[in-house]
């Protein structure tokens, strides 16, 4: 367990996956703006990509944008070492695909023959191959950086600020709460596999998903015995006599940064039409 | 109106087989009081959480599988007057009846805190149990606030909403949890072993904060705890559970005096009841301890080759966290080493690195002759170094004991035959081959241990790093599990414990690393990491119990260097009763003395008045004064204070009462000086009282070794001899008895045979004396010196050892009441007298002139 101290000097947050830094405009955005920033953006990205040629400048824009603030959120080093080369890889994949299946324009850069159809990849192919898959990359990282950047009580904080019922509102508190204790249970029990010999590090893909599918059962283990003890926690405090919940959840305001954000997911949301 | 009462209970914990197990509770009656700390002790799975649950209404109400009601449960409970549970009969067949849920009346804090944490923010958590008693916000806030002070987190307070949980140290944790149902104002608070999962310092905090409950609240507080020494200081009474079943209620220290009691149902004892022949449960030492030349033979660390180098290891987070910095360590093979530290301290990164779980940041290391400077060299690591981590549940990875060790075996490439082999030997070494068969799931917690013991050494691994080996285990399971640790050292496995358990530390360890923010701070023996107090404060250890005793005794000169554990006390004690040899002396033999010493005193001229040391110097300064004509005075110093408590300092008593002349010449008497520490401790303080006097020292016998030589000596004897004086025959036969029974036998023949007699009319008559009067002195007050020497032998009959020696009735005034007080005078105006300024209810007074002895 680190201290007050450790945690003063890192100055880092919990959050849903993860953490982020602490001070950060981002990490501290009441989280409706943050949703609604996401909707908006990720709205006008698909707005572009509606027309056959996507508007590569705003998709890049919004790119920008989420690369920012995952600098910005201090968030950008987990994304490098978990999800980036799987996102990396499946947008290359999905370009190489798109300019396969897509023989748009009429100036080949580079044509190349095979089994007797020639595929020709053009300038406006590229184009739309970069438009699209930049789009899809604005919105996925502006998705884990929503996700990676927003603390769990804080979501349960909008949820409440939104009158969603107390039960509801909890259970889903509840549910997040046991995710983050799944994901460290999760992580212990794959270093206990790594120091039998076994594990998800080896060069073997059968290895690894035998090593995966083992995690079950340990992982089972400890998901019963945690509900259980959650269920006796739960109900020590009286849950299933509770007639009336009163509210006390710390409701997060909306500061004036957060509508001036909103105000700008509104501009961002009306641009691919203002461009149109 | 009791807090709880329970009515001959049985609980049976139903299942998905249908096979009756066996009851986890059985005619369990108890009765708890309202406002008392009543604690619950017992091995792992004797009940103790299974009967917390059924007080706090959680079972069996909130189990959800079908129950048996003809005979899963029977009996009932009852909470603050209401049946929590009963049984009842409807329409002819048994039906459970009763509240269930006591809340907000009970609460209920559990071993993990992390598994009773349902939201996600400290004022979250804080304010989910208000919210469900439907209070006001502004209520609820006044609650939360006060709850957070009295468990020490006020100052997160004002942060509270935006720390999670999990940011929190163990203790702080653990505090609020407690904090969350002390907002709750329950009645009753049952805290099921809230320290068994914390590093030493959170345990610490969680004790203060159980400490200020128990002074600060009313509250009814059940305490589970494995931890003999939490229940001494703070429960009232205590119940042991064993197999379900109550074996005993009583005050703690009657329970931890029951040797008995204590060994047959496997309770986890304080390390004193292992010497309860020398000590009490209070730490008082029930035998005098005599210095010696005693010196404690360890064993040696084993010079061999180094099998862990490690140079400037240093390791980061992700979120920026510096876990370790700068290591250094090399361990030589064949060694066990300690590696202690609290939580977040880096003993468990350093571990992984070193079995190849994490990658340092940056320096260079070399695991059994293996470099791992990459992925690939890293992952080859487990084969040489296992690590049984703390949960044994996150490293059972099959659905059968002997799939288990195969596990391990197949993960190296080991198959067929040969692996069935390697699974059958090791399961006979751990005494699991009676489970091979079952699912590992079901296994005991201490049985599961052992299996991923098993599991990581099946591959005969050089190094093994255990985690907490012995947390949450009973005392029988702790030894298992740390004998067989022990035994794979002795077969030249390279052990790395980590453990916040100094009593394993001072047992098994020959080397300590300690760690404290990520920086080796500490290398070296147990014994002087236990002396170090500094380091002990930075990394909040506490040192055993056996190491405290040595300090007290280390402070007094009885011994040089610390005794570290309850087996090298037992050989401390075995070494001084083999050395031990009794002399003994008679009256004779003090008037001899006497008259040795007179001669020598000739030299000092006509001292103005002898100053006799309260008991030992009593008779022998008696004689002198009464020789040399001149005033007599007494003192009295001790390593006990009042109540009978060893202390580490002389306290030396009536020193005030003394009426010197200026200018004097006072002669300071004693029987024997010893370590000479409370001779010298005397002779500080009355000069230091009265600088203008000259004081000389004249003792009957001295030792070698006594840090202070008298002026007059009138024999010496050697350090180890045991000088018994006739005089102190029934207090010497009580000693021996408990201690020796060598000696004791010797004592019996000579008190028998040899005895010198010539008081014999007297002792008897002041024996019946006080048989007859049927009180029970706390004091002896005594005429000195002309009635020393009955006062003497009073203190032999009546087992008391606060003596007051007055020479006139002003003496009496300025010491304290005494319930009964025996007064020794020799002529009825001085009894009057003592006994109208005596300040006690009961009064004995025994008048030596006639040897009358009356009320």
């Amino acid at each position: 367990m680190e201290s007050k101290n450790q945690r003063a000097e890192k100055r880092m947050v919990k959050t849903i996956l993860f953490s982020a830094r602490s001070s950060s405009f981002y990490v501290n955005m009441n989280p409706i703006a943050k949703f609604a920033l996401l909707i908006m953006l990720s709205v006008g990205v698909v707005i572009s990509m509606l027309h056959a040629v996507p508007d590569l400048q705003y998709n890049l824009l919004v790119l920008v944008l989420a690369v920012g603030f995952l600098i910005e959120s201090g968030t950008i080093k987990y994304l490098v070492k978990s999800y980036l080369s799987l996102l990396l890889v499946a947008l290359m994949v999905m370009m190489v695909w798109w300019i396969i299946f897509n023989q748009v324009g009429s100036n080949p850069i580079l044509s190349v023959s095979f089994l007797g159809a020639t595929l020709h990849i053009t300038y406006l192919s590229l184009y739309v191959g970069i438009g699209k898959v930049s789009g899809y990359a604005s919105m996925a990282l502006m998705t884990l950086l929503t996700i990676m950047s927003t603390r769990d009580a804080d979501i349960i904080s909008a949820l409440n600020k939104l009158k969603l019922p107390f039960k509801l509102v909890f259970f889903a508190s509840l549910i997040a709460r046991s995710l983050n204790i799944m994901a460290d249970d999760l992580n212990s029990i794959k270093q206990a596999q790594f120091a039998r010999g076994a594990g998800s590090n080896s060069d073997n893909i059968f290895k690894r998903v035998s090593a995966f599918m083992m995690l079950s059962i340990p992982l089972t283990t400890s998901i019963i015995k945690r509900s259980v003890d959650m269920g006796f926690a739960l109900e020590s405090r009286g849950f299933s006599k509770t007639k009336k919940f009163s509210n006390f959840i710390d409701e997060k305001r909306m500061r004036y940064s957060d509508f001036t954000i909103i105000a700008f997911g509104i501009f961002m949301l009306l641009l691919p039409f203002m461009a149109q | 109106m009791h807090a709880v009462s329970i009515n001959d209970f049985y609980w049976r914990y139903p299942n998905f087989t249908g096979i009756k197990g066996d009851y986890a509770l059985k005619a369990i009656s108890l009765e708890i009081n309202e406002g008392e700390f009543f604690g619950i002790t017992g091995p792992s799975g004797s009940g103790k959480s299974t009967l917390c649950y059924a007080i706090a209404g959680l079972i069996p109400h909130q189990i959800k599988l079908p129950l048996n009601l003809d005979d899963g449960i029977k009996g009932e409970i009852r909470v603050l007057g209401e049946a929590v549970t009963a049984i009842k009969n409807e329409n002819g067949k048994p039906a459970i009846t009763g509240v269930g849920s006591m809340s907000p009346e009970v609460g209920l804090v559990m071993q993990d805190p992390e598994s009773q944490f349902l939201s996600m923010s400290v004022m979250n958590e804080m304010s989910l149990g208000l919210q469900m008693m439907g209070l006001e916000k502004s209520e609820m806030e006044e609650r939360i606030k006060a709850a957070m002070e009295m468990v020490g987190l006020g100052e997160l307070y004002q942060g509270a909403s935006r720390i999670h949980p999990s940011e929190l140290s163990g203790g702080q944790k653990q505090r609020l949890v407690i904090a969350s149902f002390l907002a709750m104002r329950p009645k009753i608070l049952i805290l099921d072993e809230p320290t068994s999962d914390l590093d030493p310092k959170g345990k610490l905090e969680v004790i203060e904060t159980i400490a200020k409950l128990k002074s600060e609240s009313k509250m009814t507080i059940i305490l589970v705890e494995h931890n003999p020494e939490l229940m001494l200081k703070f429960a009232d009474r205590m119940a042991v559970l064993y197999e379900g079943s109550l074996i005993a209620v009583d005050k703690p220290s009657k329970i931890y005096s029951n040797n008995e009691l204590t060994k047959k149902y496997n309770v986890y004892t304080p390390e004193i009841s292992e010497l309860s022949e020398y000590f009490s449960i209070d730490e008082s030492p029930k035998v005098t301890i005599e210095k010696s030349g005693f010196s404690i033979e360890r064993a040696i660390q084993k010079h061999s080759e180094s099998i862990i180098s490690m140079k400037g290891i240093g390791f980061s987070y992700d979120d920026g966290t510096k876990a370790l910095e700068n290591i250094d360590i090399s361990i030589e093979k064949g060694s066990l080493v300690a590696l202690v530290g609290q939580n977040g301290s880096g003993k468990s990164t350093l571990s992984k690195i070193i079995s190849g779980i994490l990658a340092p940041s940056s320096g260079t290391m070399e695991i059994a002759g293996i470099k791992p400077t990459n992925k690939k060299t890293r992952s080859k690591l487990p084969m040489h170094v296992s690590y049984v981590f703390q949960n044994p549940d996150h490293q059972i990875f099959t659905r059968s004991v002997t799939d288990e060790i195969k596990y391990s075996l197949n993960n190296a490439g080991i198959t067929g035959t040969h692996a069935s082999e390697m699974v059958s030997g090791i399961l006979e070494k751990v005494g699991l081959s009676d489970k091979a068969n079952e699912d590992p799931v079901f296994l005991g917690r201490g049985q599961k241990r052992r299996l991923a013991v098993a599991s990581s050494i099946v591959l005969k691994p050089e190094i093994l790093i255990v985690d907490e080996p012995t947390t949450g285990q009973d005392y029988h399971m702790s030894t298992e599990i740390m004998e067989l640790i022990k035994k794979l050292n002795d077969e030249g496995v390279t052990i790395i414990l980590i453990t916040h358990d100094m009593r394993l530390v001072a047992e098994y360890c020959r080397r300590v690393l300690v760690m404290s923010r990520g920086s080796l701070v500490f290398d070296g023996t147990p014994e002087s990491l236990f002396m170090n107090d500094s380091i002990l404060k930075l990394s909040s250890l506490s040192e055993p119990q056996s190491v405290r005793l040595s300090k007290e005794m280390i402070n007094i000169g009885v011994l040089k260097e610390p005794l570290i554990s309850a087996k090298e006390w037992l050989e401390f004690f075995d070494f001084m009763k083999s050395k031990t040899s009794i002399a003994f002396r008679s009256f004779g033999d003090i008037e001899k003395a006497k008259l040795k010493i007179l001669s020598k005193i000739q030299s000092f001229g006509k001292p103005s008045g002898i100053i006799s040391i309260e008991r030992g110097g009593m008779i022998l300064g008696s004689m002198l004064a009464e020789s040399l004509n001149c005033e007599s005075y007494s003192i009295s110093a001790s390593h006990y204070n009042e109540i009978g408590a060893l202390t580490k300092d002389v306290n030396v008593n009536g020193i005030e009462s003394l009426d010197l002349k200026p200018k004097g010449q006072y002669i300071v008497v004693d029987e024997l000086v010893d370590t000479g520490k409370t001779l010298d401790t005397i002779m500080h303080t009355l000069k230091q009282r009265f600088p203008d006097s000259n004081f000389s020292t004249c003792t009957m016998m001295a030792k070698p070794h006594s840090i202070i030589k008298p002026d007059i000596i009138a024999e010496e004897v050697e350090n180890t001899t045991w000088v018994v004086f006739d005089y102190e025959k029934n207090e010497s036969i009580r000693e021996f008895k408990a201690s020796n029974p060598k000696m004791l036998k010797e004592l019996n023949e000579h008190f028998s045979t040899q005895l010198d007699n010539r008081y014999a009319k007297e002792i008897s008559l002041m024996e019946n004396a006080f048989k007859s009067s049927g009180k029970n002195p706390e004091v002896i007050i005594y005429e000195n010196p002309t009635t020393a020497i009955y006062a003497r032998l009073a203190s032999d009959i009546l087992g008391i050892k606060k003596l007051i020696g007055v020479r006139n009735a002003n003496y009496i005034k300025g010491y304290g009441a005494y319930l009964c007080a025996a007064i020794i005078s020799s002529n009825n105006e001085t009894a009057e007298e003592l006994k109208s300024l005596i300040n006690s209810k009961d009064k004995i007074v025994i008048n030596i002139g006639i040897m009358k002895i009356g009320e």
